[in-house]
């Protein structure tokens, strides 16, 4: 998308994750070396009183991170992201990342969008909050 | 019981630093498990395609190259508390500043520290920065990451 058009209060992307699978979990771990169980041990969960494995933050930011993403010409536009995790995602949950426009402006020349995000469960609750500013071109109009 | 003892003694505390290189298996599998399926974080073509010099590798995989390239890994940043993974230890923020794309095949040099640990009733809260820079020294990224200790 181009800078000139984007509008502020713009859902620029919605993305779906259905059926949030526990053997990327398990990919994750390993790629991360995290000894957490939640991630990977059901017993450890059901002592917890947690309905199935937690997808990590790391990945559940990621799914923000592509609606972000969404709007830029190219991944390496990308140029901050962050993330609040409110509630856990479990397996098997349904979600959906949105990415909508919170402020642009001009910078050194570049255009620049600051985007809120949003990962919700398919029950409505809200499990992670966030902002990623991305850089865009500025041309002319589609 | 609090997680943190003696708070003095975990805030400042220096990661020994380190250096990380994403490998391109990594980044793969990350954009698997992500259910990313942007090829410029697969296949180096892809990503020169979108103005990259090498492959990508997807932006919130900075947490696992600021830890272990911190040299102290998840568990070296817990050093000195009492973690009972039973009870519970959450991801709680996450924030990063990109300076420049993370790519495959790049060796950052990391260094980090536990910024603060704040102690509430049922939970201590843990929070720990990282700066990384790249084989020129330029900055690459920042990191801040804040975790949730249940006890």
């Amino acid at each position: 998308m181009k800078f000139q058009d984007i509008t502020i209060g713009d859902t620029v992307a919605e993305k779906s994750f259905e059926d949030v699978p526990a053997k990327n979990m398990e990919i994750v771990t390993a790629l991360m070396e995290d000894p957490n169980p939640i991630h990977f041990d059901r017993r450890a969960t059901e002592q917890m009183g947690r309905p199935g494995l937690v997808n990590q933050g790391p990945i559940n930011m990621s799914y923000m991170t592509q609606a972000a993403l969404a709007v830029a010409e190219s991944p390496t536009d990308l140029t901050s992201l962050e993330a609040r995790f409110e509630e856990n995602v479990f397996e098997g949950d349904d979600v959906l990342a949105t990415a909508t426009v919170d402020e642009k402006y001009e910078e050194d020349g570049e255009g620049y969008v600051n985007l809120g995000l949003l990962l919700e469960k398919a029950d409505g609750t809200t499990a992670v909050t966030g902002t990623a500013t991305v850089r865009l071109p500025k041309g002319e109009s589609v | 019981m609090m997680s943190v003892d003696n708070v003095e003694d975990v805030v400042g505390r220096q990661f020994p630093g380190g250096e990380f290189t994403v490998e391109r298996w990594m980044a793969y599998l990350w954009a698997d498990a992500t259910r990313n399926d942007d090829d410029a974080f697969r296949h180096e073509e892809a990503a020169k395609e979108v103005g990259a010099d090498a492959q990508l590798v997807p932006p919130e995989f900075g947490m696992h190259i600021a830890m272990e390239g911190s040299g102290a890994g998840i568990e070296g940043a817990l050093e000195g508390l009492d973690i009972d993974w039973e009870s519970g230890v959450f991801h709680g923020e996450q924030s990063f500043t990109f300076h420049q794309p993370l790519v495959v095949g790049e060796t950052y040099s990391v260094t980090g520290e536990v910024a603060d640990v704040e102690q509430k009733e049922k939970f201590d809260i843990l929070s720990l920065d990282y700066e990384a820079t790249d084989t020129q020294g330029n900055p690459a990224f920042r990191t801040q990451t804040r975790i949730i200790i249940t006890h």
